[in-house]
């Protein structure tokens, strides 16, 4: 049976680091692929996910039970990721994209093939194109399989509210993929 | 008026959303996660010896930080003002704005305002304002020049920032740092002639410098000098193999179809390696051990990851298994645990076609290294037991 979050937290404020990466493994997956969602390169994600991972541990004094540590954790990851990506804006970047070009050649690893098919990638294209909020919204509830509670938690909005929203983010999925 | 779509249609949008495919995270990440969150302790006198022999970073505010300066200052400022006319102040938003910068007679105080207010949100120009009058009070000084041309940068003046380089390279012509962001000046203006003459004096000094040699070849590049622009690449890449820019590097050289260096995908790594160094059977082993010893340690990680080593040489069959068993042995070699079943192999006297995009001819390499790997479900072992 899985130990419960909370019983988790009190045991890394007793000193007991290795529930510590218990947390890691169970939520790294959501937090790397959120990370990566913003930074749309692995090896930035890793450091992202590294990086919010630490904080959450400097800052667990903080998480006060007020909401879900899911809640809680994905909330700190969202802010990590805004700021990362505004923050993006540097002069190394604006020097190292001013030449960027299009990749033509690809090597024939055998992965390759096993690339998403069509379908999903036009998902994930749409998905792209939903505001911020929609889009973490819609994967959280439909990909990470997130209750609606923990989603108005991380969002600070009604839970209707959440509804709403999940149910207007669905229908412009769904008209621009017909489109 | 808006038409939802059909419910049957939402019902698959919403199991193509429950399958959607999640990128595999790092195999390493908890390990890393961990490895910062709680370091092992080393003995006093190791700890001792890690502070002084290493980098430190320090954490801070900037909004503390430039409290802090300015307390420190404060003390020193009161004495020099007691004995002027009183300043008028012109805004009253906060201490710095209370400071001008004429008031201050040692470059060094006016250079830590400067750098502090850099810190802080919208106060570029402020921030400017203290490092010209650092500048202004020292200007033989290359690191306040440096750092005034930062400040113009940081205000959108690009003549500013190149006039503060130079003057601050008039000083110290080997500052690596004022040729690196001259380099960066004239390259944001496409100037690339002297930009590329700024990032060349950089490796005179710096040979492996990676930001020049990295920026050198997107300046080949663009003047289309591809001898010059692939020759950077390899000597980017021969340091540097983790990033964005490594990774962009490595398909900037197979554009030219050269496969000196290839990104291979294992398990849920993406790596580079030097594929022309692996296949050279005339190098020193340990060089070739250091190239395979991230394959060692990814193995190593993940007992579930085979690793999958195919080796093409064309016309040439016993030579190519030779080179697969060398590279297989060099790899286990490179570890305690017992790795070695860990890889597969496979050898072809053919040679390795690369698959290229855009209707482009298919490039083959006489000579290929193609490297894989796969994790093995639970399942799947299961039934190989």
């Amino acid at each position: 049976m899985d130990i419960p979050d909370d019983t988790l937290i009190n045991n890394i404020r007793g000193g007991d680091n290795d529930s510590f990466a218990v947390i890691v493994e169970r939520y790294k997956i959501q937090i790397y692929n959120l990370m990566y969602r913003y930074s749309g390169a692995a090896e930035d994600a890793a450091d992202m996910t590294q990086d919010v991972f630490c904080r959450v541990f400097e800052r667990l004094g903080q998480y006060k039970n007020q909401k879900s540590f899911f809640a809680w954790l994905y909330t700190l990851a969202l802010n990590y990721a805004r700021d990362w990506a505004r923050k993006r804006t540097t002069r190394e970047r604006t020097i190292t994209e001013f030449a960027r070009e299009n990749i033509t050649n690809e090597t024939n690893l055998p992965e390759r093939i096993l690339e998403a098919d069509q379908q999903t990638r036009g998902l994930v294209a749409v998905l792209e194109t939903l505001a911020e909020d929609r889009r973490e919204m819609v994967l959280l509830k439909y990909r990470h399989e997130r209750s609606i509670k923990e989603i108005a938690e991380i969002f600070e909005i009604s839970e209707s509210a959440v509804k709403m929203r999940l149910h207007r983010a669905l229908d412009e999925l769904g008209q621009k993929l017909k489109n | 008026m808006e038409t939802n779509p059909p419910k049957n249609s939402e019902q698959e949008l919403i199991e193509q959303l429950q399958n959607l495919p999640l990128k595999e995270v790092p195999a390493d990440l908890t390990d890393r996660v961990m490895a910062r969150v709680s370091p092992p302790k080393p003995s006093m006198i190791g700890a001792v010896w890690n502070f002084i022999s290493q980098s430190q970073t320090i954490s801070f505010r900037p909004i503390y930080a430039m409290g802090v300066a300015l307390l420190i200052l404060g003390s020193f400022f009161l004495g020099q003002i007691s004995q002027q006319n009183p300043v008028q102040v012109a805004t009253s938003k906060g201490p710095e704005s209370q400071i001008e910068p004429e008031i201050l007679e040692n470059p060094e105080s006016a250079y830590m305002v400067g750098r502090g207010l850099l810190q802080a949100d919208n106060s570029e120009a402020q921030a400017l304002a203290f490092l010209q009058r650092a500048a202004l009070l020292a200007p033989q000084n290359p690191e306040f020049a440096y750092w005034e041309g930062v400040g113009h940068w940081a205000n959108g003046d690009k003549e500013g920032e190149r006039r503060s380089y130079l003057r601050g390279l008039g000083a110290d012509p080997q500052s690596v740092p004022l040729l690196i962001n001259l380099g960066h000046n004239y390259l944001s203006d496409k100037n690339y002639q002297e930009a590329l003459e700024a990032y060349q004096a950089v490796l005179a000094l710096s040979p492996d410098d990676p930001v020049a040699l990295y920026n050198s070849g997107l300046i080949y590049r663009a003047l289309n000098k591809v001898p010059e622009e692939i020759s950077s690449w390899r000597l980017y890449l021969e340091d540097n193999r983790l990033g964005t820019k490594s990774f962009r590097a490595v398909q900037r050289l197979n554009t030219y179809n050269d496969y000196s260096f290839r990104t291979y995908q294992v398990g849920p790594r993406k790596i580079i390696l030097n594929q022309q160094a692996l296949l050279d059977e005339s190098l020193q082993e340990d060089i070739r051990k250091e190239e395979l010893a991230p394959l060692a340690s990814i193995l190593e990680q993940n007992g579930r990851l085979t690793l999958e080593v195919v080796v093409f040489i064309e016309n040439d069959r016993e030579a190519a298994r030779q080179r697969a068993f060398k590279i297989k042995k060099m790899i286990s070699e490179m570890s305690d645990k017992d790795i070695n079943k860990q890889v597969g192999l496979s050898w072809f006297d053919v040679p390795e076609t690369m698959r290229v995009k855009d209707g482009a001819p298919a490039v083959e390499l006489s000579e290929g290294l193609l490297l894989f790997g796969r994790l093995i479900k639970e399942q799947e072992r299961e039934n190989s037991i």
